[in-house]
């Protein structure tokens, strides 16, 4: 009790302490208890705040959903060209998927009936589905060659008129050849056909601008595509199928 | 803390406040506004201060009335609102500078062991000598009673930080107060 009589002397004489405050201190405390709003007031701007802040929330929440919808028409478009752009991958996913159903033929008898019951349709589905997505695609692109300027056309027009031409030279040569000789053997044919396609070869490489000893050397490599043959051999007709067999046979 | 039966006459004041009756408040301020400001002075040395933070007190105490809803000691309640507007003023005034070097263990046995009675005044000296955190926790914990747990909730301290603070502010009060009774015994 001793020790603690010190610390019990201030506080019992601290707490009865008083002090008298200043003659206006009531004043002021009045002043400002009347410059404070009345608290129900406060209640209403509390309410009419918070009001105002839901109102806000509601508001963008609403914006941010139609912002939100704008970016996903963006995206549809997006897949639709990158469709467009696969053309040349659509094939070869088609093999892969191809590739998958042969592997499961190769699995053992026993296993093979539930796999491939299972394996087969679906690439089948797919390929479908792949089909039918390609056709669509070259429609679209057949439609997008319309916008190909007329020049081109013109010249893709002269260049198998050319062609055509040709085509009904090397014939007549090789009746005249028939004619006058009375046969026509394989070689001559095969001259004729050579002369043609270096004639055609060299008339499309003038149209470009420059020639250069690439383009030269690429030329041994250069073929006519099958029609060309075909409509040499057409333009003989009936008389010549023999030799057209023959030509053929060697070229097989 | 005593609880003081709230007398009926006050039971009256204080309903009459709530429905913001100045007359009633004029009674209750003129009845506390004493006490309280002694009770903030004991934190803040300067008496001008000091009564403008308990002007701000009763500003409170008027403002949230119909909190009070008579339970327990309307002294008690006032004091606790006029305490927290002293130490949100210190803080404002950035007045609390805890040291942290040394944590001293097994401190809530010790108090000052001198058996010397000290006037109002020569306490209230000795109070504002110390450092601003050594007085704020040697208030809180000796003068108004609360728990080293409160002031730590407080004045956002460790328990262990406030244990420290009032084992110092002892042992200074204590220094101080052997140091005075010395000049006194040189000077008979």
């Amino acid at each position: 009790m001793m020790r603690n009589n010190l610390e019990k002397n201030i506080r019992d004489k601290m707490k009865a302490r008083e002090l008298k405050p200043s003659a206006n201190a009531w004043d002021k405390l009045e002043a400002q208890l009347d410059a404070a709003p009345p608290k129900r007031k406060l209640v209403f701007w509390y309410y009419a705040a918070a009001s105002i802040v839901g109102l806000m929330l509601i508001g963008s929440v609403v914006y941010y959903q139609n912002i939100e919808g704008q970016p996903q028409l963006v995206e549809e478009n997006v897949q639709e060209s990158h469709t467009e752009n696969t053309i040349d991958v659509l094939p070869k996913t088609l093999v892969n998927t191809e590739f998958v159903v042969e592997e499961s033929h190769s699995m053992p008898p026993e296993d093979l009936e539930e796999t491939t019951r299972e394996d087969k349709t679906a690439p089948i589905q797919y390929a479908e589905e792949v089909e039918q997505k390609s056709l669509d695609i070259v429609s679209e692109t057949t439609i997008a060659h319309e916008d190909i300027s007329p020049e081109i056309i013109e010249a893709v027009e002269q260049d198998k008129n050319y062609v055509d031409q040709k085509a009904q030279e090397v014939a007549t040569h090789i009746k005249s050849l028939q004619e006058n000789n009375g046969e026509v053997t394989i070689e001559e044919v095969e001259e004729l056909l050579e002369k043609a396609r270096r004639e055609i070869f060299l008339k499309r490489t003038l149209k470009e601008s420059q020639v250069d000893a690439m383009t030269l050397l690429n030329e041994v490599e250069w073929e006519l595509d099958k029609t060309f043959y075909d409509k040499v051999f057409d333009a003989l007709g009936e008389g010549f199928r023999k030799i057209s067999t023959a030509y053929t046979e060697r070229n097989r | 803390m005593k609880i003081i039966p709230l007398h009926k006459n006050d039971v009256e004041l204080i309903a009459a406040a709530i429905k913001k009756d100045r007359k009633a408040q004029k009674k209750l301020f003129e009845q506390y506004a004493p006490k309280m400001l002694g009770v903030c002075r004991q934190y803040i040395r300067c008496l001008d201060l000091a009564e403008e933070v308990m002007l701000k007190g009763f500003f409170k105490v008027f403002s949230n009335l119909d909190s009070f809803k008579n339970k327990g000691s309307f002294e008690g309640w006032i004091r606790r609102i006029m305490v927290n507007e002293c130490i949100s003023q210190l803080r404002t005034d950035r007045k609390f500078q805890f040291v942290q070097d040394k944590e001293i263990e097994n401190t809530s046995e010790y108090a000052i062991e001198i058996d010397t009675q000290l006037e109002v005044d020569e306490i209230q000296r000795l109070i504002d000598a110390l450092p601003e955190g050594y007085k704020t926790v040697f208030v809180l914990y000796v003068i108004e009673g609360y728990k080293h747990k409160e002031i730590a909730e407080l004045l956002q301290i460790s328990e262990s930080t406030s244990k420290s603070q009032l084992y110092k502010a002892r042992n200074m009060l204590q220094t101080k107060i052997k140091e005075q009774n010395r000049i006194r015994y040189d000077a008979q």
